[in-house]
């Protein structure tokens, strides 16, 4: 294993003397045990010598073999260094994590209350201002307020029946006009009293809105 | 040493299925694949290193320098999880291959 993967990656295709010296001791292991097999079966050890080192074959060709192997590993590191440390990266996040479960649970909840928070948020987000209303034409649909003007900040105040009725009967640039108020309500009857968000409109508020009752029928003139 | 000479890949095979086993040096991977087939099958020095230093580039074997039982300075070769699965799927590949081979050769020997 080596201490120093980057260093060792900024000269791609040099292998160190260290490689050499273990492909050389990694052959020799080998000689000196067919060596002592072969004195074990009954050989003169010199004569066991020579006879692993000639049934190994060409010692140098194939040391310069492994030489070569190695130099073009080592080139090819260099070009799977990014992809090996990415790995490295994660295998040591992963070891991290599990060796401190405690911190890794703070993070995981962190990161989950966050997430789940911006995606509650956006969804509502998405919802109110960037998905299409469920009307027709809806990208002709206004909404009209009054204001007030106090300290110089504007304040919506909504606006009164007969300003509605005013704004309805002389706007000439507002096709047709409903009003909604919005009020809470409490229900009561055979069971618990229940709170309801209810909204008042006026009766051309089906037709502005172009929307059809879903059960029986909306207002008729 | 004798015995047939080993058809390409299949001495990855021969040297994965060894280390699976145990974790070994060179000489004792040798060792055990000539012991293991009964002496048939011996494989060459010059073919073994560099064998298992391919297979070791490839990542299906991991290298660590050890002591052997005398306490001699070694490199053991170990089967990563990556070798596993090349040995698992080789080892199907190789049955189903000689077993066609020998369904060949017995036929036609009637």
């Amino acid at each position: 294993m080596s201490r120093w993967p980057f260093l060792r990656s900024l000269c791609p295709g040099q292998i160190r003397a260290d490689d050499v010296e273990d492909i050389k001791e990694e052959i020799e292991l080998y000689l000196e045990l067919r060596t002592e097999d072969l004195v074990k079966e009954g050989m003169d050890a010199g004569e066991a010598r020579r006879i692993a080192e000639s049934r190994f074959g060409d010692t140098d060709k194939i040391q310069a073999d492994l030489r070569r192997q190695a130099r073009r590993r080592k080139a090819q590191q260099g070009t799977m260094m990014t992809m090996g440390g990415l790995r490295q990266d994660l295998a040591f996040a992963a070891r991290t994590f599990r060796r401190s479960p405690g911190f890794t649970l703070v993070v995981v909840l962190t990161l989950a209350l966050a997430l789940g928070g911006n995606t509650a948020i956006y969804s509502v987000v998405d919802a109110a201002l960037i998905q299409a209303m469920p009307f027709e034409d809806h990208e002709e649909l206004v909404f009209l307020n009054g204001y007030h003007l106090v300290d110089g900040e504007m304040s919506i105040r909504g606006a009164s029946f007969p300003e509605f009725r005013d704004w309805n009967e002389r706007s000439r640039l507002i096709g047709s006009m409903a009003a909604v108020g919005n009020f809470t309500l409490a229900v009561t009857g055979g069971g618990e009293a229940e709170r309801l968000a209810t909204e008042a409109v006026t009766e051309d508020y089906f037709e502005v809105l172009r929307g059809r009752a879903a059960s029986g029928r909306t207002f008729l003139p | 040493m004798g015995g047939s000479n080993l058809f390409t890949g299949t001495l990855d095979l021969l040297i994965l299925r060894t280390v699976h086993l145990a974790p070994s040096h060179g000489y004792a991977i040798g060792k055990a694949i000539r012991h293991g087939s009964m002496g048939v099958l011996s494989v060459e020095e010059g073919a073994l290193y560099p064998a298992l230093h391919r297979l070791e580039g490839k990542g299906r074997l991991e290298a660590e320098w050890g002591k052997t039982d005398t306490g001699r300075r070694a490199k053991f070769y170990r089967v990563t999880s990556s070798g596993e699965r090349h040995l698992t799927a080789e080892s199907a590949r190789w049955a189903e291959y000689s077993g066609a081979v020998a369904a060949i050769l017995g036929g036609s020997t009637e």
